[in-house]
């Protein structure tokens, strides 16, 4: 509904904006072409007017002028007649009987003719075929309206020049009809005028020209036959002068318009021929444009049908062109937003994208640290289920890593020392061909590099080079590498293999890189007795007895007692046999899901003891014989056993900082409220608060057992930001975890006070 | 035959019974008329008649019951639609006006009905009754003793064309008497020449204004002066019954003589070669004529005014001549014909003489009863008001019609305008004073019956030899008579064949006073 209130006018759709352009261009390009037909047809029908008219007083003028030659020939004829013969009746009338008889067929072969009088040059008579009288006598009994009988007497008795006496009515017993109104021609008798022997009369009745005018078209028209000044004869129609008539049309023109008594008027001449007559025709104007607008009516009704399919075709075409800005607009418009106009809309739209985009780079630029941090422990976690899906999120943080060939490279890092995390600045930067990040592992006090190379022999000078830069800043540090992998899934075997390895720096110290398989081949000894044993509680996991693992563990850790074995050997040993047991294990799965993935390798690889190591084989077995349970057991799982489940996923995930309720519901195979309603009658809180405890009691050891800055803590527990950090550490105990590390820590606080970590800002 | 098949017989069965008691009902009932004929009709060229609309014959077709179809054809075409008619095969029931060769129709080819003797039988009583009491039935009975045709014939007894009127006032102002010889006369001209009758003081007077060449207005009824009753066929039966030709007389010579002398003394105008009526009646109406001739003086091309001053003037009579016009008589046109493939000769007949019934008959000639004609107390009928513009062919057919009145019928029975009874009287005059032609020449030329090749070469010798006439008519006139003109005038009339024009018609005559 328009809002008349608002006072400010609502803009057109983008559809009545197309459709009113269009149709405005539709209406101005016909209007143009009906203007310009218009402008042809009316010069067409003016032109084909005149030319009619032309036409039809050349026939006038051909058929007055055959008259005037008959009328000439016949003067001419009679003149050139032996047996006529000029005679005066007072001396010869005799002579008159004969001569009679001779104008017999003269008079018939001009039938045009109502009378003819035949006058000989010194005689005081006139003849006919029937009659003859004086010419006193022919002047007084033929009482013309407008000529003198002494005129009419002198033209008789003239020298014979062709003279028209104008139609006027002619008042004479002689003449048929009452009062009938004749042209008179004065032709002289014989072939020259200057020795014409006499004068011949041919009396046209006005009605001879009145069946010549007849064959005008319809409407009221004005024709004229002009001699010289005078009007001939004429049908008139139209009250008008004559004189306008005669005028000439100027530049040759065929007519000319001109106006009368506030009236235009069309007037179309022959010009002037033969004899001194013209001829014209005038018209009146209204008639002329009757005719114009009679031809007009179907160019209009063409021009309505083609306007009106044209209003249509605008019509769809703006329909179709806006339908596409509409979507664009409807898609950029917010909800619940007030519709508006849909440029206005996809301006305001675009900005919001632009800006937001801008935000979202600023955001991705800085987290993008976080984000590959994340991915290399994603990775050597061996998180992705497929390669294809490794190369897509290591794309996503900016990293190539589709290559042939992998390693892990552990550095161990000299304190106050800003090591490079990245690949692309001394002194990896000369290796263009290997990709990779590094991410700090605060427990060994060292960097983790994942690199990737099409060229194997890279990757161990890469890490030569490291060892390089950190000799040439603190004199000993430590750099080993795995060997090296190809398959993605192998990534926490890479992991163990260089952890293995850096774990002979106590031995070998910094001066080499240390290489797994230079390693390892050094306990060629006691690997088959170890593997064997792990083979055992291999096959003691496959088949599901707990009793015959716990004594294959019990052989595996008395084994390693007795073997005196050096703490690298212990290691290698260790980390096969967890190698060997998270793979198989997951072989045997039949959801194809590794099983690795509910272990955190970096956990199953910390311990440091004989004991340790028992009790991390046992729990982890037991953990492995419970997923092999449940598989078998093919039904729905036990609530109660799976939120212990979740518990410990939890309890070995926190630190994870894409853990969510989704994804864990999703790993587990159930939905997110049944995980929140399961979870919180297990344990009595939502898994959100759950996790958030844990990842305050690993804070609370981290603020309080390391050195860690804050933002590193909040690294390790599972946050991206440390603001969130800090503002779930304040809601779990009251204190902001700076707070609690001055709380917990018996060193005095800073004597200025005023060095607030950043974090708190 | 199947049940549908004689279903569908019995209902034909029964719509033919109905149709054909439906017809038996339409012929017994009143509406309608009994016969329906069809009639070839003249009519005049220059006149639109609608007759199967006229209101006359609608009055014709409630008297009698007979319905008459008119085919309308106007004179031009009339000949050849005659023509057409009977060579095609389907002729009409009926041709009225106009003419009709019923030598060639009638007693060559037979396809003409003889109405004698219908007449006989008692058919046409109205038409056989005054037919019979005129006398006029020789006019009408074709050479096999047939008649053919109904005549049409309108008589009013005229009996002479042109009567000379003499200026009376003329004759007063110079205390004269009407001229009754060739002298007498003679010597009037000469006083109105010479008398300055009109008393302008001038010698402008006229004596005598005649035309050239026919009997009314022309110089031919000068020539009854001298006894010499020349007409515009040449043509007269003489007193003995001989067919003669009148350039041939010696009369026709010593009548040129007088002219000549008339016209050197300036007693006639010059003009009468070769001026035309229209400029005849202008120098008559100009009131300067002593004497002249014509059909009448009132209701003509002469002015009231002008006609009033003039008298009428019998012929005068030359020295050792009796004067003798042309007479005139009432020559009876073609009326109506039955074809052989009339339809119901009866209806046909009862049909034509209603008309000649004399209400009717005068009704037809000039209109509505109590309209135009009304009908006096003596029991003639009287023409009251004569509407313009043809309006009577509106109703009825005038002149179109059929129509048969004798002069002593006529006179019975209508009473004529003034004008006509002025003519009558002028006839009467001419008549009681003997000075018309005892035979008139009318038998020859309009009554005798010619054959079609009789007429055709009478009339090329008729325009051969009125050139010769008039020329030398023109040269006697105006350069004298002479010996040798005479002589010449004989040897010209003889070599264009005068001999056997007479002869013709002296055949033709014989033929049909034998019969």
């Amino acid at each position: 509904m328009r809002n008349v209130g608002a006072g400010k006018k609502r803009k057109l759709s983008i559809f009545m904006r197309y459709a009113l352009s269009y149709m405005l261009v539709v209406l101005v390009l016909l209007s143009a072409v009906v203007a310009y037909l218009y402008r042809i047809t009316e010069r067409q029908v003016r032109d084909n007017l005149v030319s009619a008219q032309i036409n039809r007083l050349t026939r006038i003028a051909i058929q007055q002028e055959g008259y005037i030659s008959a009328m000439l020939n016949t003067a001419e004829e009679i003149g050139l007649n032996p047996h006529i013969e000029p005679f005066r009746y007072d001396e010869e009338p005799w002579k008159a009987y004969d001569l009679q008889l001779q104008l017999v067929p003269y008079t018939s072969t001009n039938p045009f003719c109502d009378q003819v009088y035949l006058h000989f040059s010194g005689d005081d008579r006139m003849y006919s075929s029937a009659s003859s009288m004086t010419v006193d006598l022919f002047a007084e009994l033929m009482r013309y309206e407008r000529t003198d009988p002494e005129e009419l007497k002198a033209l008789i008795q003239g020298t014979g020049r062709l003279t028209v006496l104008p139609a006027q009515r002619v008042v004479s017993n002689l003449v048929d009809g009452s009062e009938p109104r004749m042209v008179t021609f004065v032709l002289p008798l014989g072939a020259h005028p200057g020795t014409s022997k006499g004068t011949m009369l041919f009396l046209l009745k006005e009605s001879t020209y009145q069946s010549m005018f007849a064959d005008a078209i319809d409407g009221e028209i004005n024709t004229y036959i002009f001699s010289g000044e005078e009007v001939l004869s004429a049908t008139e129609d139209l009250e008008i002068s004559p004189a306008q008539a005669r005028e000439t049309p100027e530049n040759g023109a065929r007519y000319r318009v001109f106006q009368e008594n506030g009236r235009s008027y069309l007037a179309v001449s022959l010009g002037r021929r033969s004899w001194d007559l013209s001829y014209a025709a005038v018209l009146r104007m209204e008639d002329v444009n009757s005719a114009v607008h009679g031809s007009l009516r179907g160019t209009l009704a063409v021009f309505l049908i083609l306007a009106g399919v044209g209003l249509l075709l605008a019509f769809w075409m703006a329909r179709r062109h806006a339908k596409p800005i509409r979507d664009i607009s409807d898609l950029l418009a917010e909800d619940g937003a007030e519709r508006r106009d849909e440029l206005q809309q996809i301006s305001t739209g675009i900005r919001q994208l632009t800006r937001r985009n801008s935000e979202l780079i600023s955001r991705l630029d800085s987290a993008l640290p976080m984000q590959r941090h994340d991915f290399v422990f994603r990775f050597m976690k061996g998180r992705f289920r497929s390669r294809e899906e490794a190369v897509a999120a290591a794309k996503a943080v900016g990293l190539e890593i589709d290559r042939e060939y992998y390693a892990v490279i552990l550095c161990g890092v000299p304190e106050n020392w800003d090591w490079p995390l990245e690949l692309n600045c001394p002194p990896f930067d000369r290796f263009r061909e290997v990709t990779g990040t590094g991410v700090e592992l605060v427990a060994l006090k060292g960097i983790l590099y994942l690199v990737f190379s099409d060229r194997p022999e890279q990757l161990p000078e890469l890490a030569e080079a490291a060892r390089r830069a950190g000799n040439e800043e603190s004199g000993g540090c430590a750099t080993a590498i795995s060997a090296l992998h190809r398959d993605f899934s192998e990534a926490p075997s890479a992991y163990l293999e260089a952890a293995t390895a850096y774990d002979d720096r106590f031995i070998r110290g910094g001066e080499a890189v240390l290489s797994y398989d230079s390693i390892s081949s050094n306990v060629a000894g006691i690997l088959p007795r170890a593997q064997k044993i792990t083979h055992a509680i291999s096959q003691a996991l496959a088949m599901g007895s707990r009793e015959q693992l716990d004594s294959r563990i019990s052989e595996l850790l008395q084994f390693l007692k007795n073997s005196s074995m050096s703490p690298f050997a212990f290691r290698m040993i260790y980390n096969d046999v967890i190698d060997t047991l998270t793979r198989s294990q997951a072989a045997a799965l039949s959801s194809g899901r590794d099983a690795r993935e509910f272990y955190d390798i970096f956990s199953l690889s910390s311990c440091q003891s004989i004991d340790d190591l028992d009790e991390l084989l046992r729990r982890l077995c037991d953990s492995l014989l419970t997923d092999a349970a449940r598989e078998s057991a093919d039904a729905p799982a036990d609530p109660e056993d799976e939120m212990d489940q979740v518990v410990r996923y939890m309890e070995e995930h926190f630190s994870d900082p894409e853990i969510s309720m989704a994804a864990i519901a999703e790993s587990f195979g159930i939905s997110t409220t049944r995980l929140s309603l399961s979870f919180k009658e297990k344990t009595g809180m939502t898994p959100l608060e759950y996790l958030t405890q844990l990842r305050a009691q690993r804070a609370r050891e981290l603020l309080v057992g390391t050195d860690l800055t804050i933002r590193e803590i909040s690294v390790q527990v599972g946050y991206y930001d440390s603001g969130s950090f800090i503002r779930r550490f304040k809601q779990v105990t009251g204190e902001t975890p700076l707070q609690y590390r001055r709380s917990q820590s018996p060193a005095p606080a800073p004597a200025n006070g005023t060095e607030a970590p950043e974090e708190e800002k | 035959m199947s049940n549908r098949g004689r279903f569908l017989c019995v209902l034909l069965a029964a719509a033919l019974l109905l149709a054909g008691c439906s017809a038996r009902n339409a012929e017994e009932g009143p509406a309608g008329p009994a016969v329906s004929l069809t009639a070839l009709q003249y009519e005049l060229e220059n006149m639109a008649v609608d007759f199967n609309g006229l209101w006359f014959y609608q009055r014709m077709e409630e008297q009698t019951g007979v319905h008459v179809d008119f085919e309308d054809v106007k004179d031009s075409e009339w000949e050849s639609s005659v023509s057409l008619a009977f060579a095609r095969g389907s002729m009409p029931d009926l041709i009225l006006r106009g003419s009709l060769d019923v030598e060639e129709y009638g007693v060559s080819r037979h396809l003409l009905l003889p109405l004698d003797e219908y007449m006989k039988k008692g058919f046409l009583p109205n038409y056989a009754r005054r037919l019979r009491e005129s006398g006029l039935e020789d006019q009408l009975t074709a050479s096999d003793g047939h008649m053919y045709q109904l005549g049409f014939l309108i008589s009013q007894g005229v009996n002479t064309n042109g009567h000379f009127f003499i200026n009376r006032k003329w004759l007063d102002a110079l205390g004269l008497p009407v001229p009754e010889t060739v002298e007498e006369l003679t010597e009037t001209l000469r006083s109105f020449r010479n008398g300055d009758p009109n008393g302008n003081g001038l010698r402008d007077e006229v004596p005598m204004e005649f035309t050239f060449d026919d009997n009314n207005t022309g110089i031919y009824n000068l020539f009854s002066f001298f006894g010499l009753p020349l007409n515009e066929e040449y043509v007269y039966v003489d007193g003995e019954g001989k067919v003669a030709f009148a350039p041939e007389s010696s009369a026709f010579a010593e009548t040129a003589a007088w002219l000549n002398r008339m016209y050197r003394e300036g007693l006639l105008d010059v003009d009468f070669i070769s001026q035309g009526s229209n400029i005849w009646a202008a120098k008559v109406n100009g009131g300067n004529t002593g004497l002249f001739s014509y059909w009448r003086l009132g209701n003509t091309a002469l002015s009231p005014e002008v006609a009033g001053m003039y008298q009428v003037m019998l012929p005068v009579h030359a020295a050792d001549h009796r004067a003798c016009l042309p007479r005139n008589m009432d020559i009876i046109e073609f009326g109506a014909a039955l074809t052989t493939d009339c339809r119901d000769p009866e209806a046909a007949l009862r049909w034509l003489d209603a008309q000649f019934e004399t209400e009717n008959m005068l009704i037809s000639q000039n209109g509505a009863l109590g309209d135009t004609l009304i009908r006096r107390e003596d029991g003639r009928y009287e023409v009251s008001y004569v509407p313009p513009d043809n309006e009577l062919y509106r109703t009825v057919p005038v002149i179109c019609g059929q129509f048969f009145a004798p002069a002593e019928y006529y006179a019975g029975v209508y009473v004529p305008a003034a004008h006509r009874q002025e003519k009558a009287e002028y006839c009467r005059l001419y008549g009681e004073a003997g000075v018309l032609e005892e035979v008139s020449s009318k038998y020859l030329t309009a009554v005798a019956p010619k054959t079609a090749r009789e007429d055709s070469r009478l009339t090329r010798l008729k325009a051969k030899l009125k050139t010769i006439i008039d020329a030398a008519l023109v040269t006697m006139i105006t350069q004298g008579v002479t010996e040798e003109n005479t002589a010449q005038l004989q040897r010209q009339l003889e070599e264009a064949g005068s001999r056997e024009y007479r002869q013709i018609y002296q055949e033709l005559y014989d033929r049909w006073r034998g019969e």
